[in-house]
This record gives C-alpha cells, structure tokens and sequence, in this order.
C-alpha cells in the first residue's frame, strides 16, 4: 500500500552513470535535459498525496551544476510546492541530500 | 638554349615557391610534405636549411615542470607562444630535458592548438628529449595525436600510467568517466574513491564553457585534460586557455564595490574564486558560486592533495598564493589523488 505512493526513478539506469554539466547546449546527460525529459514528465504522472523517489546510487558521481540545475531548477520551474513531492536516495554520497535540498530551498535566490 | 633555361629557372621558382609552404607541422599535411619529400629531398633540403637559419631557438627547461621550475616554463611557454604569434619560424629544442611532467606538454598542445585555431601559418620544429624516461613519457602523453613527428622510426611507447592527453569543446562525461577508470584501475580503488575526481572535473568542463572564454564561439572553446600514476598518486591536470579565472572574477566583483577593492593582485582574485565570489541568479538576488569553492573545500578536507591552479597571475599553492612573474595564458588545474585521500 505504501509502495503506490512512491514512484521511483534511478538516474544510473533511466538516464546514465555518468551525468553532464548544467545546460543541454553544454554536452549530452546535462541537468536540464534530466530534468526536462525526465524529472518532470514523472512528476507530471504522480497523483495526489505521492512522491517521486530520486535514487543517485551508483554513478560515477555529480557535478554542482548538474544536480542545481535539474533541481534546483525543478523548483524555478514548478514552484517551491513540488518540494515535498521529491524525496532523495543517496547511499553513495550521503551528504547531497542536504546538498539538494539546499539548491531546492534557495531556488529563487 | 636560352629558352631552356628560362624554362628550368621558372620551374625552379615555382618548385621553390611550393617549398616555402614546408613544413607545416601540425596534423593533416603529411601527404603534400611526403610527396615534396620524395621528389624534392635535396632542395627540400637546401630550403629548410635557409629558411631555418632564422628560426627562434627556444630551448626547454631540464626540468619540464610548471610547478618544479615554474619561472622558467613560463618564459619558455611565452617564447613558443609570442613567436608562433608573430609567425615567425621557431625550434623547441627538448633534448636536456631530463624531468617531464604530462601536465606542461598539457600547455604546449594548447598553445599550439590555438594557434591552429586562429588560422596562424606555424613553422615549429622540435626534437625529443635524449633522457629516455622523459622521451618515453612525452611518447605516451599523447603529445603526437597533436603535433605530427616526421621520423618514424622511434618505438611507440606503451604505458598504463599515464592518460594521454585529451581535449574537448564540450562537456563530456563519458571522458570524465574513462578517466574515473583510470584511476581506479591505476590504485586499485573503487568506484567510491574516484566520485570527487568526477565531482571536480565536470565542474572544470562546466567552468571552461560558462565562464572561460566569454568572448569566444563554441568551437574555440577547448580544455585539455591528462592524467599521470606518479609516486603511488594519479596527478591530474586540467587546462583551458581562455581569459582566466582572475579576469572573470574581476568583472564580477566590480558589481561589489567593497569587496572588489579590497582585492589588488590575480592571486586575490583567484582566491576569491576559491572561496566564493558573489553571483547572481536570474532573479537578481545574491548567491556565491559553488563549483571552485566544492574543490577547494575537498582540497582543504583532504580528499585531493597538492592542489595547484596557476591563472593569469595568480598563483596558488594549496593553502599558499603568490604573483607569477609571467602570466599564465588561461587556467591550469593540477591536483592529485590517492589510496590515502578518503
């Protein structure tokens, strides 16, 4: 019953290993087309009261830029209200939770 | 008879006039010079012999190291880059180098390289380092995927510690990673032990294209990366050869009146940089720019060591920074990474 509140999506296998830099005029896999093609189609598709699950585990890592642009981004675009929508995974690297959520926070300045 | 020799001076002229193009030696001219080679090797000859006796000599320190011997490379990369630039011919004489480091072959690609990118006539020759652990290391840099050699007859010498070097105009995470795989593969390390050296990478890239070169269309805009396995350590070094860290930071800082005059040399600014100029987002509100600060902060936190970054005239050492004597002609990140920086 609680699993049909969450929808996950795992960049290392729905996007790639290893992401690109902010812009997708900079190179392939930035920020923005994670963010475009991927992060809001899915959170389009979440009905009332779910979340949409980001696991970053198992890439080769992640730029600033990218993970401001596709969230902090995410949150330029949408509004502060898809916030509560996103929920982080980061076994990895545990410490960008916080590092996300801060871009998320500070969107708008 | 007199016919005849009109004739024979006239083919000379123009067999002279076609020499004079020789040698240009970078990439994509090997056909037309081995064909001038196989008919004309005398006069070729003859020709290169006048032409050159004018070249500039310029010759390589013995320790081929921007950070061992940085004062010297640096007058030595300004000689190869201001005669390029005038279009006068120059001889890089490598042969007493006895101490290389992948990273300022790094610098001298680019040079190069921007020259060719310019559309510049270059008429540079060189010769290889008699030292052999410095020949075998300037083999396999990669240096020749460059700039074309004329005698074959050198084995190609095959190394795993050393990356050659590489070059890109665009973010690419798929070098970034082949890169993460060499070092693990070269300290026997896990995929947790390179996320920072992918972390601090796709920053530089990310800088080169946003900041580096403002001025500039996409296709000038070009970063040189390399990596070497030196003392159980895999020394990484990143450059690009646009305005400079100091130059951006400036036009930055000028918005923050306070903050800006408080600053007098390149090597503020570089620190500036490092520890977070003011920025602003797209709703005109403040923030401080996150990609130099996150690698400085991992330097400062020991998860990379002997970091490095020479730019315009700053300099600075790890926690040091100091005013170079020449500038340095855009951005030199040096760092290194070992089985120890967890």
């Amino acid at each position: 019953m609680t699993e049909n509140k969450r929808i996950t999506i795992k960049i290392a296998r729905e996007f790639t290993e290893c992401p690109g830099g902010r812009y997708r005029k900079n190179g392939p896999y930035s920020g923005e087309e994670f963010r475009d093609d991927h992060l809001i189609p899915k959170i389009n598709e979440l009905a009332d009261g779910q979340t949409l699950v980001v696991d970053l585990d198992d890439g080769d890592g992640y730029g600033e830029s990218f993970l401001e642009e596709a969230f902090g981004g995410l949150v330029r675009k949408m509004g502060k209200s898809v916030i509560e929508k996103i929920e982080i995974i980061s076994n990895d690297e545990p410490e960008l939770k916080d590092t996300i959520r801060k871009y998320m926070e500070n969107a708008n300045g | 008879m007199k016919k005849r020799t009109e004739r024979l001076a006239r083919i000379e002229r123009l067999r002279l006039k076609r020499l004079r193009r020789w040698p240009k030696h970078l990439k994509g001219r090997k056909k037309g010079l081995e064909r001038i080679r196989m008919h004309d090797r005398a006069a070729a000859a003859a020709v290169k012999s006048r032409q050159r006796g004018n070249a500039v000599k310029a010759k390589a320190p013995v320790v081929f190291d921007l950070e061992k011997a940085t004062a010297e490379m640096l007058e030595f990369f300004h000689t190869v880059r201001e005669t390029i630039r005038d279009g006068k011919p120059i001889d890089i004489d490598m042969s007493d180098v006895t101490d290389i480091s992948v990273s300022s072959l790094l610098y001298l690609v680019a040079i190069m390289q921007d020259a060719k990118l310019r559309g510049d006539v270059m008429d540079v020759h060189g010769n290889m380092p008699v030292h052999k652990r410095s020949r075998d290391i300037m083999e396999a840099s990669g240096f020749f995927n460059y700039v074309r050699r004329q005698s074959s007859t050198l084995p190609f010498f095959k190394t795993t510690s050393i990356l050659q070097i590489t070059s890109g105009r665009q973010h690419d995470s798929m070098l970034v990673s082949k890169l993460c795989a060499f070092i693990r593969k070269a300290l026997e390390m896990n995929r947790n032990g390179t996320r920072y050296v992918f972390k601090i990478i796709t920053e530089l890239m990310q800088n080169t294209i946003g900041h580096a070169y403002p001025d500039h269309k996409g296709e000038d805009r070009m970063w040189y990366m390399s990596a070497q396995l030196m003392d159980d350590e895999v020394d990484i070094a990143f450059l690009d050869t646009g305005v400079g860290i100091p130059k951006t930071v400036q036009k930055k800082l000028k918005e923050e009146i306070s903050e800006f005059i408080s600053l007098t040399g390149d090597e503020d600014f570089l620190m500036s940089a490092l520890e977070g100029i003011p920025n602003r987002t797209q709703t005109g509100k403040r923030y401080r720019g996150k990609g130099l600060p996150t690698i400085y902060q991992l330097y400062q936190k020991g998860k990379i060591s002997k970091l490095a970054i020479m730019s315009g005239m700053g300099y600075i050492n790890g926690m040091d920074k100091k005013r170079l004597k020449k500038k340095m002609f855009g951005t030199l990140f040096r760092f290194r990474i070992g089985v120890t920086n967890d």
